[in-house]
């Protein structure tokens, strides 16, 4: 507030007026995650604030707190004036403050119309017809640009559709601070959003918005909030929106220091993909990856990333192509057949696909030494788990302890333990460091560094640019289901990711 | 609309992330819905209709009026049953408990105008009432109050019921009705020949389907079913919607639990025992998923015909009843596997 009342007098009024927003001295804990430690932000109407900061440094609880979809342990929030207690989203919609989530809620077997007006369901003895919802839900679907028949079942649309279906839902409910959680990376055309967001700010509804793309920031911030692990860095008026100052803030150190990635000779091939087809990549895939190379992935969520890295360490089956590792020939869809020729897999989702998440570190590290026959040893297990520990820096209770308690970047350690115990040739990271905090997240760079500097190959999928510019020798990116460009180191930037992956060229 | 008819179907298919992303195409739409709305039917309609088909022609009593209403007749319990697990399944929850939750407001029932020597036309709201209240109270308060699992809740409350309702017969043995003179008027009260049964069934189907297509409480129990996260960020009150719908089938069980008496003249304890299952199959039969958030009151109309029209022809086929039980359970299996069969097929052509 203070950085902005000075200079651009061009985008705000010279009084500013009374804020819509005030969040102060906002705490949240979840389980053992600090998520929140005292974070602030004021909004005035009709400004557009972007909410920046690294994966886990609390952004989204934020404005999760702020929608009323979650509850503070501490702090204070006032709306227009006011203060306000949100004991579910339905109080802060009343409040006027509407959010697009990171996840799509919306009801997949309802139509398109009824889910913008969804939010207008809370009267049980209302009248809800189809016509109506059709009319009232017409003209928000117009002003996000979708122009299809409103009936049309939500389930039958596609990525980037959906993504403004989610928008219009949250502008029927006519916001005075509309709440954006990562929506761009999710819309094949972001300039549509940007254009509705600058038209609503001179509407005077405020937007909050969270990114980590450097470049969209800068394109349509009025100011930049910086959060880091769960305190506010920085506030930065428009015209110190560089790049430079918004990572750095982020990031709390060089970008330098953070990926520290030894220099590495690039070894022979490791693992050779050939034209691999899957149900969701239905151009086929080459790929190579070396002894001692760091290759990543990009591509916008649903562009097949996951999908990818799943077949190749056979959890989801080919429909065409090979997969090799030093020769050996892995099966389609046996994870079991990966394992044995050197495949190591960190998957996405490691509360649903990685953990087990009621037993402990020990337990969670045995399964992958289970033989059918052969008998458990109790004293080996414990060993190898402690040995993890150490390695890996956990940071636990004990070993038997449940990992559901250990913090995300604790977890992703222990996934990532589990993948390099049996001494893969290849290890596959799947959003490695989703949820994690900076100093955990440090540590598994660290840790990639190490494993390459032994001579293994690393395949990377991440949203994160920085993460893959900083720690990769090459960048794959995908592009609905292909393999849209390749870019080199020296020619990594975030632009070029970018434009590559909503389906542009590179030249 | 300058939209060629030919390029609806093709639109349809389009993989091509450059081709017209806009399905359905506008003048495509009316056909499209319609052919949406066959295909949502298509598994249990066409083995009703081919079951009906094959009836007419191989019993010549089957297509009588006297027959069509004795189906109806027999099986409007269980249509009630089944509207009311309509909503709880489309919820995303179940309700075991619908047994034995007619065991204990039939005896209840028996037990007030017998020994209470209370009217019947008293007797059948207080049952209600009261059946209601134990569904919004012990199941609701259960599973949406504290959150527990709504298959151990009713699993647990089905024994609970059942016995209580036990407790209040005289050793176990049926209590009759049949002295009393208003409960045998109205097992035989009819209009135009309609049984009264059949009517108050056809009733409750009528406002059940009204509730969930037109009013925002209907919506509700979709978006709850279909994605509670979404409800509740939409500002919905997601465990109210879920103890609801246990009152729901709590009131449609003390319902059926009064209409079963005055069909039998008599209390009976074991009149609808295990009678849950029979009712899921049916909601389920008429494509509403287990998963909640799909499916239709007309489905469930469907599904319990179906049931109702396999036991009376194979009944007067002399086929063994347990034919009868092999039947549905091989056809429900196919109806779900039908279903995602075309959700696979469906899948692969629009993404």
């Amino acid at each position: 507030m203070d950085q902005s009342s000075d200079g651009e007098t061009v985008l705000l009024p010279l009084v500013a007026p009374a804020p819509v927003v005030v969040a102060a001295g906002i705490g949240k804990q979840f389980g053992a995650v600090r998520a929140l430690d005292g974070a602030d932000l004021t909004v005035v109407p009709g400004e557009i604030v972007a909410l920046a900061g690294e994966n886990g440094s609390g952004k989204s609880t934020l404005a999760r707190i702020l929608a009323g979809a979650v509850r503070p342990d501490t702090g204070r929030l006032t709306v227009g004036g006011r203060p306000a207690r949100f004991g579910s989203p339905r109080d802060a919609l009343r409040a006027g403050i509407a959010m697009v989530t990171q996840e799509l809620t919306c009801v997949p077997a309802m139509s398109v119309a009824e889910n913008v007006v969804l939010p207008r369901f809370t009267r049980p003895a209302a009248l809800a017809r189809r016509r109506d919802a059709v009319a009232a839900a017409t003209p928000h679907l117009r002003r996000v640009g979708l122009d299809l028949d409103p009936l049309t079942p939500f389930s039958a649309l596609r990525q980037g559709d959906r993504e403004l279906v989610e928008v219009a839902k949250a502008i029927a409910t006519r916001p005075r601070v509309l709440i954006l959680d990562e929506a761009t990376t999710r819309l094949p055309n972001p300039e549509r959003l940007f254009t509705i967001v600058t038209a609503l700010a001179d509407e005077g509804v405020a937007t909050v918005f969270i990114t980590h793309r450097l470049r969209e920031i800068r394109r349509l911030a009025h100011r930049a909030v910086v959060l880091r692990d769960g305190r506010l860095v920085a506030e930065l008026g428009r015209d110190e929106l560089d790049d430079e100052r918004i990572s750095s803030a982020m990031v709390g150190r060089s970008l330098r220091d953070l990926y520290a990635k030894p220099k590495v000779r690039v070894g022979r091939p490791a693992l050779v993909v050939s034209s691999l087809v899957n149900d969701r990549t239905p151009a086929p895939v080459d790929l190579t990856v070396h002894a001692g190379e760091v290759v990543g992935l990009a591509g916008l969520v649903g562009a097949g990333r996951s999908e990818l890295l799943e077949s190749i360490a056979g959890v989801r089956p080919r429909e065409q192509g090979f997969v090799t590792v030093a020769g050996t020939e892995v099966e389609s869809g046996s994870p079991r057949s990966a394992m044995r020729a050197g495949i190591g897999f960190v998957p996405e989702d490691r509360r649903a696909q990685g953990l087990h998440l009621d037993a402990g570190i020990a337990d969670n590290l045995a399964i992958v030494w289970l033989s059918t026959f052969g008998r458990t040893d109790r004293h080996l297990r414990d060993l190898r788990a402690n040995r993890a520990v150490n390695r890996f820096k956990i940071r636990c209770r004990d070993i038997e302890a449940p990992v559901s308690h250990l913090s995300g970047g604790n977890q992703q350690k222990v996934l990532l333990a589990k993948a390099v115990a049996r001494h893969p040739r290849i290890l596959l990271l799947d959003e490695p460091t989703r949820g994690v905090d900076v100093g955990a997240k440090h540590e598994i760079y660290t840790f990639i560094g190490e494993l390459v500097t032994g001579g293994i190959g690393v395949l990377i999928a991440s949203s994160d640019l920085l993460e893959l510019i900083g720690l990769c020798d090459r960048v794959l990116v995908l592009h609905d289901g292909a393999v849209a460009g390749e870019l080199p180191r020296s020619r990594a930037t975030e632009e070029r990711i970018a434009l590559l992956s909503a389906g542009g060229k590179v030249t | 609309m300058t939209v060629h008819h030919t390029d609806a179907p093709r639109s349809h298919q389009a993989s091509d992330p450059g081709e017209n992303n806009r399905l359905p195409r506008p003048t495509g739409k009316q056909l499209a819905r319609l052919r949406q709305a066959i295909a949502s039917y298509a598994g249990v309609g066409s083995v009703l209709l081919l079951l009906v088909v094959v009836l007419r022609v191989t019993q010549p009593y089957f297509g009588t009026m006297s027959n069509l209403l004795l189906v109806l007749e027999t099986n409007a319990v269980l249509l009630v049953l089944a509207v009311g697990m309509t909503f709880v399944l489309l919820t995303g929850g179940v309700d075991l408990s619908v047994g034995g939750t007619v065991v204990l407001t039939t005896m209840l029932f028996g037990r007030l105008v017998t020994d209470a020597g209370l009217s019947p036309w008293l007797a059948v709201p207080v049952v209600v009432v009261l059946g209601t209240a134990l569904g919004l109270l012990v199941n609701g308060g259960l599973i949406a109050g504290l959150g527990l699992n709504f298959f151990v809740v009713t699993i647990g409350t089905s024994y609970v019921f059942t016995n209580l309702g036990k407790l209040l017969t005289d050793r176990g043995n049926t209590i009759s009705l049949y002295g009393d003179e208003t409960i045998r008027r109205m097992g035989e009260a009819s209009v135009f020949g309609v049984p009264a049964q059949v009517l108050v069934a056809l009733g409750v189907f009528l406002v059940g389907t009204l509730v969930l297509r037109y009013t925002g409480y209907g919506r509700m129990i979709y978006a709850v079913g279909g994605n509670p996260e979404a409800a509740r960020l939409a500002g919905i009150n997601v465990s109210a919607v879920r103890a609801s719908v246990y009152a729901i089938t709590a009131a449609m069980s003390a319902v059926a639990g009064v209409m079963l008496s005055i069909r039998l003249s008599a209390a009976s304890p074991s009149a609808a025992v295990g009678i849950e299952l029979t009712v899921a199959a049916a909601v389920l039969l008429g494509g509403t998923s287990f998963m909640g958030g799909v499916g239709t009151m007309l489905g469930t109309l469907l599904g319990t015909l179906f049931l109702g029209v396999l036991d009376n022809g194979l009944g007067s086929a002399g086929i063994s009843p347990f034919w009868e039980g092999v039947a549905t359970g091989v056809v429900l299996v196919l109806a779900v596997l039908a279903d995602l069969l075309r959700k696979r097929r469906s899948r692969t052509t629009t993404t």
